[in-house]
C-alpha cells in the first residue's frame, strides 16, 4: 500500500484534531508590524521596520545612516513610545536630534567608551572649554576600515552590548538603537552570532525593534531586515557675486533672504549680521560663498523577512537629505525618492 | 470607651533585636553610662537567666561567658519607638504616646503606646481577636510586645505592663484582674514605696483594700491617686499623637563591615523595617538616603581610628514612589558597587522620604513603557557599566554655544504621556566627535584645501564657508570660530563630509563632527 507523506501527515493530524489540533503542521508566522521610518523612499521601499525584530542600518561615513536613525527615533516617539539608544562611540548629536522632532526626554542616551564617576549626575555640561582639555584619539572615519587603532576601545562595544542586554530584558521601550557607526568592522566582526542571536531572541515576541546602525551588516540571518546605505553626492549653491544674498540667488524672491555676503566676501547668518558685521576679521577674503545644500544617498535593501509584493531583491532608492545649514535658513525641502530601480 | 495598649519589655533591647534578629537567640545585654561607669540598663530573657541583672557594671555582666554587651544608642530606640506608633495607627487614628508620661521622671523612651480602639469592633472583630491582630502586627515589626485592652487608659497600661502577653480586661473586673500586679507598677516614688512596703502592700490588691480615709490621712492625695490606679477606676482623656512622618532606621555594628555582602544582609533588614512601616500606612517611598560612618581599620590605634572617621553620604531619588524592599535593596546594592565606601563601616543610618504611593490607570490603547521599578535597577546597572554621567536624557541648553547640553537623570514617567507634536524638519545628522579633532589645514585664496588629520592627507573636494560664530566674551567659557562644511577626499576612501572650524582663540583648527 502507497501512501505519501502528505496523505499520512493528513490522516494523523485527522486522527488527532480533538486532542491536538493541527498537529504535525508548524504554525504559520505572522508578519511583525511595522513602524514607519518617517522617510517617504525609505518606507516605500521597505515598509518600515519591524517590531519584534533585529533591524540593520549599514553604510560608510556620510550615507545618511544617522539621518534615518534621527527620523525613525522622532516617528517612534510620535506614537508616543520610549526609546533607547546605545551610543558607543558617545557620536550622538542632541542638537539634530531634536532638529528632527525627537523629543529628547523620553529617550534614554547611555554614552558608552567613558566611564568616570567624577561628575554628579545632571551637573554635566559640556562646552568649549572643557572638551579642548580632553585627550585627542583616533577615528575610524579617518583611518581605514580595518585599522587597528580605532576610536572606541574594545571595552565600549562590550559596554555597548551588555547595555543593550540589559535594555531589552528590561522590556517596554518602542526602539531600541545599538549604535556601533563608528566602531571598526574589525572590532564589530568579533561580536559572536549568539550574541545576534540573543538579541534576536530577546525581542521577539515583542513590540520592541530593535536597530543596529553600523558599517557593514553582521547578524547574518538574525536580522530581519538590513539596510545599505551608500553616499551618492552631495549638493553645494553658490553665492557667485559679493553683496547679493543666497537666496535671491538660488531660490527665488519668494524666499525670504536669510544668509548675505558682506563685502569681505564673508557670508554671515542673517539674524548675527547687526552682532557680527563689525567682528569681522579682514583677513578673511573669501571670494565665493558656498552652502552645502543637499545630500544624496542610495538605499539598497540587502535582507528583508515579511514584506509583501516584494520578491525581488535587493532593491535601490535615492534619498534626499537637506544639510543643517539650509534648515537654518528656513527652507524645508522633503525627503523624496528621486528613483526606484 | 475602650482602649489598648502596647506595651514593649526591655525596649533598649527590643530595639536592638529588630534590626539584628540573630541576636534573639543568644544572651543580649545593653549598657548605658558614661565610661567607665557603663551599668545594665536592660537584658533580655536569656541573659537574665544567665544572670545578668540590671544595674550591673559592664565588668561585671562581662563576666557572663557568652553575653553581647551594646551600647545604648537612642537612634534606634527613636527608630523602634517609630515603628511602635505606626502600628498603632493602622489601626487607631487616636494614639497616644506616653513614653514621656511617666511620673518617676525616668526617660522609658517609647516603649508604650495607648490607643482608642472605640467602635472599631465593626472594622477588626471583638477587642481580643483586635488586640491579637495587634500583636501580631507589632510582632512582624521586629518587636515582641505585651497587648492589653482595658476600659480606661491606666487600667490598660498596668496590664500590659504587667501581663505578656494578650489580656483583655472586661468592664468591672479591672481591680480583680489587676489585682495581683506588684506595687512598683503604679511608679510611687521612692519614699512613698517605702511606707507601702513597710505596710506589707505588695501589690495593687493590698492598696486597693485600704480605706480610703486612712490613706488620704497618711498618704494624701497622691496616695487616694495611686488607689484609684489600683483599683482600675481612674479616667483620663487621652492626649492623641501626630502621627510620624520620619522613616527612619539606624544601627551601630559590634564590628566594623568591610565586605559589601554582609553590609547588604544588614541594608536588606533595615530596608524590610522601613517598607513595612511604610506599608502600614500606606506610603511609598521616593527618596532614600543612606549614611554610613567609616572609621579606621582595626590594626590602626584608637587615635588613628577617630581620625579617620569620616561619612560616605548617598542619596537615592526614584521618578515614582516604591515600597518593595527588594527593588530598593537591588538598588543600594548597585549603587554601592559604583561607589564603595573607602573604609569599614561602623554605623549605618537610612531614611527614606514617604511619599503617596503611585496609582496608574492604564488604558487599552495607551503604548506600554518600561515599569518604572525595573526601569530605575535597569539604569542602576547601566550607570554601573557606563558610569553615572553618561547614562541619561540630553537636555539642551539656551545658549548658540556649539554642542552644549546637560546629562540629565532618565524619568520618562514624569513627562506625562503624550509627548508635544514638534515642528520638525528633515536634515542631515550629524555625529560628534567627542572630544574635536585637531587638524592641519592647508588654504588657499582663503579656503580649506587639504587637510591632515593625524598625519594622513585628505583632499578637499569642496568646501562651504566659513560661517562666524561667537559668543560668550562674558564669561569663561567664550567661543569665537569661524565654521566650514567640507567634504574631504583620502586616498581609497568614500568622500566624507564634516564640520570644522577654526579656533580664533588659538589659532587651531579642528574637526568637531561629520554628516551621516
Amino acid at each position: 500500500m502507497n501512501t505519501t507523506a502528505a496523505e499520512l501527515r493528513s490522516r494523523l493530524e485527522t486522527a488527532l484534531e480533538h486532542r491536538i489540533p493541527r498537529a504535525l503542521t508548524p504554525p504559520q508566522r505572522s508578519l511583525p508590524e511595522r513602524m514607519p521610518t518617517g522617510i517617504a523612499s525609505v518606507d516605500a521601499l521597505t515598509g518600515g521596520v519591524p517590531l519584534g525584530c533585529l533591524t540593520e542600518i549599514c553604510g560608510p561615513t556620510s550615507s545618511g545612516r544617522t539621518s534615518v536613525l534621527h527620523s525613525l527615533l522622532a516617528e517612534c516617539m510620535r506614537r508616543d513610545e520610549i526609546c533607547a539608544l546605545v551610543d558607543a562611540s558617545d557620536a550622538f548629536d542632541p542638537q539634530s536630534a531634536a532638529n528632527v522632532g525627537v523629543d529628547l526626554a523620553r529617550l534614554l542616551w547611555v554614552r558608552c567608551g567613558k566611564k568616570s564617576g567624577d561628575r554628579v549626575i545632571g551637573s554635566s555640561c559640556e562646552g568649549k572649554s572643557s572638551l579642548h582639555r580632553e585627550k585627542s584619539f583616533a577615528h575610524p572615519v579617518f583611518k581605514s576600515p580595518d585599522h587597528p587603532i580605532t576610536r572606541s576601545p574594545d571595552s565600549s562595544l562590550e559596554q555597548a552590548l551588555k547595555t543593550t542586554d540589559l535594555l531589552l530584558q528590561a522590556g517596554g521601550f518602542g526602539l531600541v538603537v545599538l549604535d556601533l557607526a563608528d566602531i571598526s568592522i574589525a572590532s564589530t566582526r568579533r561580536i559572536p552570532l549568539t550574541t545576534w542571536f540573543r538579541f534576536r531572541r530577546a525581542v521577539e515576541n515583542t513590540s520592541t525593534a530593535l536597530l543596529i546602525v553600523e558599517q557593514q551588516p553582521h547578524a547574518k540571518s538574525c536580522a530581519a531586515l538590513v539596510m545599505d546605505l551608500a553616499a551618492q553626492q552631495a549638493s553645494w549653491s553658490e553665492a557667485p557675486d559679493q553683496n547679493e544674498t543666497i537666496g535671491d540667488t538660488h531660490f527665488g524672491n519668494n524666499v525670504s533672504p536669510s544668509f548675505c555676503v558682506t563685502g569681505q566676501g564673508v557670508a554671515i547668518p542673517f539674524e548675527k549680521l547687526l552682532a557680527s558685521s563689525f567682528e569681522m576679521p579682514q583677513r578673511w577674503n573669501t571670494p565665493r560663498a558656498r552652502l552645502l545644500n543637499t545630500v544624496h544617498v542610495y538605499l539598497q535593501v540587502a535582507r528583508s523577512r515579511g514584506i509583501e509584493g516584494r520578491g525581488k531583491f535587493p532593491a535601490r532608492s535615492e534619498v534626499v537629505i537637506p544639510s543643517p545649514r539650509q534648515r537654518s535658513r528656513g527652507i524645508a525641502v522633503p525627503i523624496q525618492a528621486v528613483s526606484v530601480q | 470607651m475602650l482602649f489598648a495598649c502596647i506595651y514593649v519589655p526591655e525596649f533598649p533591647v527590643e530595639a536592638l533585636l529588630r534590626i539584628a534578629p540573630k541576636l534573639r537567640e543568644q544572651q543580649v545585654a545593653v549598657l548605658d553610662g558614661s565610661p567607665p561607669m557603663l551599668t545594665v540598663i536592660a537584658a533580655n530573657a536569656r541573659a537574665r537567666e544567665a544572670g545578668i541583672d540590671l544595674g550591673m557594671t559592664k565588668l561585671q555582666a562581662e563576666a557572663c561567658p557568652r553575653i553581647h554587651l551594646r551600647r545604648r544608642w537612642l537612634a534606634q530606640e527613636c527608630a523602634a519607638h517609630d515603628a511602635l506608633l505606626d502600628c498603632a495607627h493602622a489601626f487607631s487614628p487616636r494614639v497616644e504616646d506616653t513614653s514621656h508620661q511617666t511620673t518617676s521622671g525616668n526617660a522609658k523612651p517609647g516603649d508604650t503606646v495607648i490607643l482608642d480602639i472605640t467602635g472599631l469592633d465593626r472594622l477588626f472583630g471583638p477587642p481580643a481577636k483586635l488586640a491579637r491582630n495587634l500583636a501580631r502586627r507589632v510582632s512582624k515589626m521586629g518587636l515582641e510586645a505585651n497587648v492589653a485592652v482595658a476600659m480606661n487608659p491606666h487600667a490598660a497600661m498596668h496590664a500590659a505592663r504587667g501581663f505578656s502577653g494578650v489580656t483583655v480586661i472586661a468592664a468591672g473586673t479591672e481591680a480583680e484582674r489587676l489585682g495581683s500586679l506588684p506595687i512598683q507598677l503604679l511608679e510611687p516614688s521612692e519614699e512613698m514605696l517605702e511606707t507601702l512596703e513597710r505596710w506589707g502592700i505588695r501589690d495593687f490588691r493590698g492598696l486597693a483594700a485600704v480605706p480610703e480615709v486612712a490613706l488620704s490621712q497618711r498618704l494624701g492625695q497622691e496616695g487616694l491617686r495611686l488607689q484609684k490606679l489600683a483599683h482600675g477606676r481612674a479616667q483620663r482623656t487621652l492626649v492623641p499623637a501626630e502621627p510620624a512622618t520620619k522613616f527612619e532606621e539606624a544601627i551601630e555594628l559590634e564590628d566594623a563591615v568591610e565586605l559589601l555582602e554582609p553590609l547588604a544582609f544588614i541594608l536588606n533588614r533595615m530596608l524590610e523595617q522601613i517598607c513595612a512601616r511604610l506599608t502600614s500606612r500606606a506610603l511609598a517611598a521616593n527618596e532614600l538616603r543612606l549614611t554610613l560612618e567609616i572609621t579606621g581599620y582595626e590594626d590602626q590605634s584608637i587615635a588613628e581610628q577617630e581620625q579617620s572617621r569620616r561619612w560616605h553620604r548617598r542619596s537615592f531619588q526614584f521618578p515614582v514612589p516604591m515600597q518593595d524592599s527588594r527593588t530598593f535593596l537591588k538598588l543600594l546594592q548597585l549603587d554601592l558597587v559604583t561607589h564603595p565606601p573607602d573604609g569599614p563601616v561602623k554605623k549605618i543610618f537610612l531614611a527614606a522620604q514617604p511619599a503617596p504611593p503611585r496609582f496608574a490607570q492604564l488604558g487599552l490603547f495607551l503604548p506600554r513603557g518600561p515599569a518604572p521599578e525595573r526601569l530605575e535597577l535597569t539604569l542602576a546597572r547601566i550607570r554601573g557599566i557606563a558610569g553615572d554621567n553618561h547614562v541619561g536624557s540630553a537636555e539642551l541648553l539656551d545658549t548658540h554655544a556649539p554642542g552644549v547640553f546637560r546629562m540629565r537623570p532618565f524619568h520618562p514617567h514624569m513627562n506625562g504621556t503624550k509627548s508635544e507634536e514638534r515642528q520638525s524638519v528633515q536634515t542631515t545628522a550629524l555625529r560628534i566627535l567627542r572630544p574635536p579633532l585637531e587638524a592641519k589645514v592647508q588654504i588657499k585664496h582663503g579656503v580649506p584645501t587639504r587637510v591632515f588629520l593625524r598625519g594622513q592627507p585628505h583632499q578637499v573636494t569642496a568646501a562651504a564657508g566659513p560661517w562666524r560664530n561667537d559668543g560668550g566674551w562674558w564669561t569663561e567659557q567664550a567661543w569665537t570660530r569661524d565654521e566650514w562644511d567640507l567634504e574631504l577626499q583620502a586616498e581609497q576612501t568614500s568622500p566624507v563630509l564634516v564640520r570644522a572650524y577654526r579656533d580664533l582663540s588659538s589659532a587651531k583648527w579642528y574637526v568637531e563632527s561629520t554628516f551621516d
